[in-house]
């Protein structure tokens, strides 16, 4: 059978077609925005006569341990009544937490309840309430985040949540179970077939609801003291991150005036009213574009938003930061936005903004450091 | 019907490219200094809405002629690239991509990965069926299908913990058109070209491939030659359009299946009809979506949904005029 | 003249043609007679270049005619199938159009359309749709769109199965004009009536084994109608073709 020489012209052709198409259309881009460390410290002066914020020391207390707490808050109390005449916390409220944390610190009794965590939630609460010992497993996956969670006390606790070792769970006889809205109802099913008590901790979405999850928390494991004190000391630290603000303002600093805050995964997104974050950022006095949605946790937002809402600071929550530079770099449509020309663009810890529990505190602590570093016009 | 999507998609294209927050003054003293030649600032319509246009375009052309040449080549008016497992093949490929991350280095990996995906699946399905009837096929097509979806479903599951990664992958497989930019236009309209011009330069052999291989034998066509290259046409087709919007269903069941049932089942005609139709479809979905600023829905998703409710409504229809397919 | 020699066709462990070797010249009608299984469709459809023979040589004018492209086959040898199944909705116009295909542009396509229709008796068809058709005028138009083709060899894998008599005997007479014009025409069918009327040279098959060829009085004799149809002659009942002219 006679083959023509050109048969294999059309693919020879078609496949040169597209890499030459590929090779024109992807060489001639060039990096017009120089890639810089996009995440600094904060170099603006403040007060010297403030205590220094430290996130790992407040990261510290938050983790439940009562040294560091009383530390911090008799050090804020000093730092508020400075500025502004009055304590970080109401006088009762301040005398209630040095209490309690003089009474916890002598006090040699500590509970034996055996606890069983469904959620990060109600784990984290539980690492910063009770020893380890009392604690029979963690939710799968918690482990990962050790930059955000106690590793040591995690480190303690041999066993994780997962649907294979059931038996094993069950068989170090957990008192009590804590689960959520969305946990799987055959898991559910099978701690109550089991016996064990259950505590719900619903979604939370706001401060309030963090305090409020965390007292029933403290309530069912006869740890009141210690839930109360972490609170009191939660309301504190936001107090705190607020007067340093104040503070650095009234040292002549000045805040960005169209600060954006984006979340990244796929696209970027703003968070809706719904979320814990939307909150923190409001009571920074971030005002987002679109947010009035009780329903989405979050609005997809194109470049074209973005450039458009001409933001003098971008504030990022993301994971990957590297992939964010070179998206901040190769976006023409970011370019000329004042946030990116003058290189103000930051990001922050997806997981910490995305921990609705005692964490939000450093998730608070985050936004507000950008919010300075993106300052001073 | 030629001229009224005609008329449509320009309307459509129009729309896409005027709305939007900035205002057209704005956009347009953009585009007048572009091209004096005195900026080169990032204009909306220059550098999203007209990528975001052309992406849509070719992808609507595309999903929708790559569903009528199926159709065609497998004589089965049910084929499609999502029953015949194609959709789950490219998705899987790019699944594997996304979750090794190399496309952040190397933006090629997805339209290749979709590409290969597509062509892997096609060139499982035809030598498992062939010569075994439409049946066979269908059935082959859905095992494939579940299989390939299986598989998917393991990868996810097993990284369900990784949430950005979930949160991607749901993102993906909704299918979007946010942030097209010229990157996604130039992954993808080459191929497009492509696949297209290959289609259409078969279109006489399609016809005659939809009467079965050996009556296409007999009229003169290379059968396993043709049917390769359409192949490779298909699959570019399809890779780019998942490459550059992601999962957009029903597209190559739903539309050349109308097509075909208004103006007949012949490729000449058929196949601008479906480029054509194709594009107004999606542009149109694209322009509902912006206007009426629906955040909780994806192009994906809406495509789905209508394309499944019309193709129900197109077979009761059927049935009760107890109408042999088109 | 097409010739096959030693002509082989096996398809899953089984040979459905065993060594075939037969000279068809043009000018002629030949029918191709044998049981239902003897092996006919599958002579057809190797001759056609449809199914490759295993083995053998397929010769036209002296030389190989699978050797060229599938198109140069087709522009020489057509073949109208039994029962073909249509899944979409061609129309008459569109269909029969397909069969100048093989030559480079559709020429003369839609002139010679009306003529080839006029010829199957299928005008009154033009502009419906394939699938609403009846079997018979389906294959009818088959017939038409070969015709159209215009290849010097024609095959036809029983073209009167499905009409009605005044059709059939519309069809045998274009199928010897056809073969009067210098065509090489090629019949496979199972009305022995109809063969010894319409057919110049007759080839027998059985069990795909060519057992005779020649003149219908000299390859259908009253020993092979016992030993192949099981058929005496003597109790033949009267065929309704009969009533050919």
């Amino acid at each position: 059978m006679k083959k023509r020489l050109f048969i294999p012209l059309p693919y020879l052709l078609s496949i040169t077609f597209i890499i030459v198409w590929w090779v024109i259309a992807f060489n001639s881009h060039e990096k017009t925005v120089p890639t810089k460390e996009l995440t600094q410290t904060c170099t603006q002066p403040e007060s010297v006569i403030l205590s220094k914020l430290d996130r790992q020391t407040i990261r510290r207390a938050l983790d439940g341990d009562l040294t560091t707490i009383v530390q911090l808050l008799t050090d804020w109390d000093i730092d508020a009544r400075l500025i502004q005449d009055e304590g970080v916390l109401p006088n009762e409220q301040f005398c209630h937490a040095m209490s309690l944390a003089r009474q916890l610190q002598q006090e040699t009794e500590e509970t034996s309840a055996r606890l069983l965590p469904q959620t990060f939630v109600s784990a984290s609460f539980l690492l910063a309430l009770s020893p380890p010992e009392n604690i029979i497993a963690l939710p799968k996956a918690m482990r990962r985040h050790r930059h955000l969670y106690p590793g040591d006390k995690m480190d303690a606790i041999s066993l994780d949540i997962d649907g294979y070792n059931t038996e094993i769970l069950a068989k170090n006889k957990p008192d009590l179970a804590f689960i959520a809205p969305y946990s799987h109802p055959s898991t559910v099913q099978t701690l109550k077939n089991q016996g064990i008590e259950l505590l719900s901790i619903d979604n939370i979405s706001s401060v309030d609801e963090v305090i409020e999850s965390l007292h029933r928390v403290g309530k069912a494991i006869n740890e009141n003291r210690r839930a109360t004190l972490l609170a009191l000391f939660i309301e504190a630290a936001l107090n705190t991150v607020d007067n340093h603000l104040s503070a650095w303002c009234e040292a002549g600093n000045i805040l960005p005036k169209r600060p954006l805050y984006l979340t990244r995964v796929m696209n970027f997104a703003i968070p809706t009213e719904k979320t814990l974050q939307a909150k923190l950022l409001h009571r920074l006095g971030i005002n987002q574009p679109n947010v009035n949605d009780t329903i989405a946790w979050q609005h997809c937002i194109d470049l074209e938003t973005i450039a458009h809402y001409t933001p003098d600071c971008l504030i990022i929550s993301c994971s990957d930061t590297q992939a964010i530079h070179n998206l901040i770099d190769q976006s023409k449509a970011l370019k000329h936005t004042p946030a990116v020309a003058t290189r103000r663009v930051f990001c922050i810890d997806e997981e910490t903004q995305n921990a609705p529990c005692q964490y939000l505190v450093l998730a608070y602590f985050d936004i507000a450091e950008a919010l300075k570093m993106g300052g001073n016009g | 019907m030629k001229y009224s999507l005609w008329a449509t998609l320009v309307v459509c294209s129009i729309a896409t490219l005027i709305l939007g927050p900035t205002s057209l003054e704005t956009v347009w003293q953009g585009v007048l200094e572009r091209f004096s030649g005195t900026s080169d600032s990032w204009n909306p319509l220059l550098d999203e809405r007209l990528p975001r246009l052309l992406v849509l375009i070719a992808t609507g052309a595309s999903l929708s002629v790559a569903g009528g040449v199926m159709q065609s080549l497998f004589q089965n008016p049910l084929a499609s690239p999502g029953v015949l497992g194609m959709t789950a093949g490219s998705s899987l490929s790019i699944l594997i991509v996304l979750i090794t991350g190399c496309h952040i280095i190397y933006p090629f990996a997805i339209p290749i990965a979709a590409i290969g995906g597509c062509l892997l699946t096609i060139m499982i399905i035809w030598s498992l069926s062939r010569c075994h009837g439409m049946y066979h096929l269908i059935l082959t097509g859905i095992a494939l299908s579940t299989t390939l979806i299986a598989i998917h479903g393991v990868i996810v599951y097993a990284l369900r913990d990784q949430w950005q990664l979930m949160q991607t992958i749901a993102e993906w497989e909704a299918g979007s058109t946010l942030d097209r930019t010229w990157q996604h236009a130039h992954m993808q309209l080459p191929l497009t070209i492509i696949g297209l011009i290959g289609c259409w330069r078969y279109r006489r052999e399609i016809n005659i491939l939809a009467l079965g291989d050996e009556d296409a034998c007999n009229l003169g066509v290379d059968v396993d030659t043709v049917r390769w290259r359409l192949f490779i046409c298909v699959a570019l087709l399809i890779g780019g359009a998942m490459a550059a919007v992601g999962v957009i269903a029903f597209f190559g069941l739903v539309l050349p299946h109308v097509i075909r049932r208004l103006q007949g089942p012949d490729n000449i005609r058929l196949i601008p009809l479906c480029a054509i139709a194709g594009a107004t479809v999606l542009v149109l979905l694209d322009n509902i979506l912006r206007f009426f600023t629906i955040h909780w829905l994806s192009i994906g998703n809406l495509s789905a949904a209508l394309g499944g409710i019309f193709f129900l409504g197109l077979l009761v229809q059927q049935l009760r005029q107890g109408a042999t397919y088109a | 003249m097409l010739e096959t020699k030693n002509l082989c066709y096996h398809l899953k462990n089984r040979t459905l043609l065993k060594e075939i070797s037969l000279s068809f010249t043009t000018g002629k009608l030949w029918g191709i007679v044998g049981l239902n299984g003897s092996g006919k469709s599958t002579l057809l459809k190797n001759l056609s270049g449809i199914w490759k023979p295993t083995s053998g040589e397929l010769l036209w004018q002296g030389a190989p005619l699978l050797d060229n492209d599938r198109r140069n086959i087709s522009r020489t040898v057509t073949l109208v199938p039994q029962n073909p199944q249509i899944h979409f909705n061609y129309t008459v116009d569109q269909f029969v159009a397909m069969g100048r295909y093989p030559h480079d542009k559709a020429l003369h396509a839609q002139k010679e359309l009306p003529k080839v229709l006029e010829l199957v008796d299928a005008t009154h068809l033009r502009g419906q749709v394939m699938t609403q058709l009846s079997c018979g005028e389906r294959q009818r138009v088959y017939i038409a769109r070969a015709v159209l083709t215009a290849s010097p060899i024609m095959l036809f894998d029983e073209p009167t199965a499905s009409l009605d008599i005044g059709h059939q005997q519309l069809i045998w007479q274009m199928l010897r004009d056809l073969a009067d014009s210098g065509k090489l025409v090629i019949v496979s069918l199972h009305d022995l009536m109809a063969a010894s009327k319409f057919c110049d040279e007759i080839v027998l098959l059985h069990e795909g084994n060519c057992i005779a060829t020649g003149p219908f009085n000299s390859t259908i004799t009253p020993n092979r109608l016992q030993e192949i149809f099981g058929i005496n002659e003597k109790n033949c009942t009267i065929s309704p073709t009969m009533c050919y002219k």
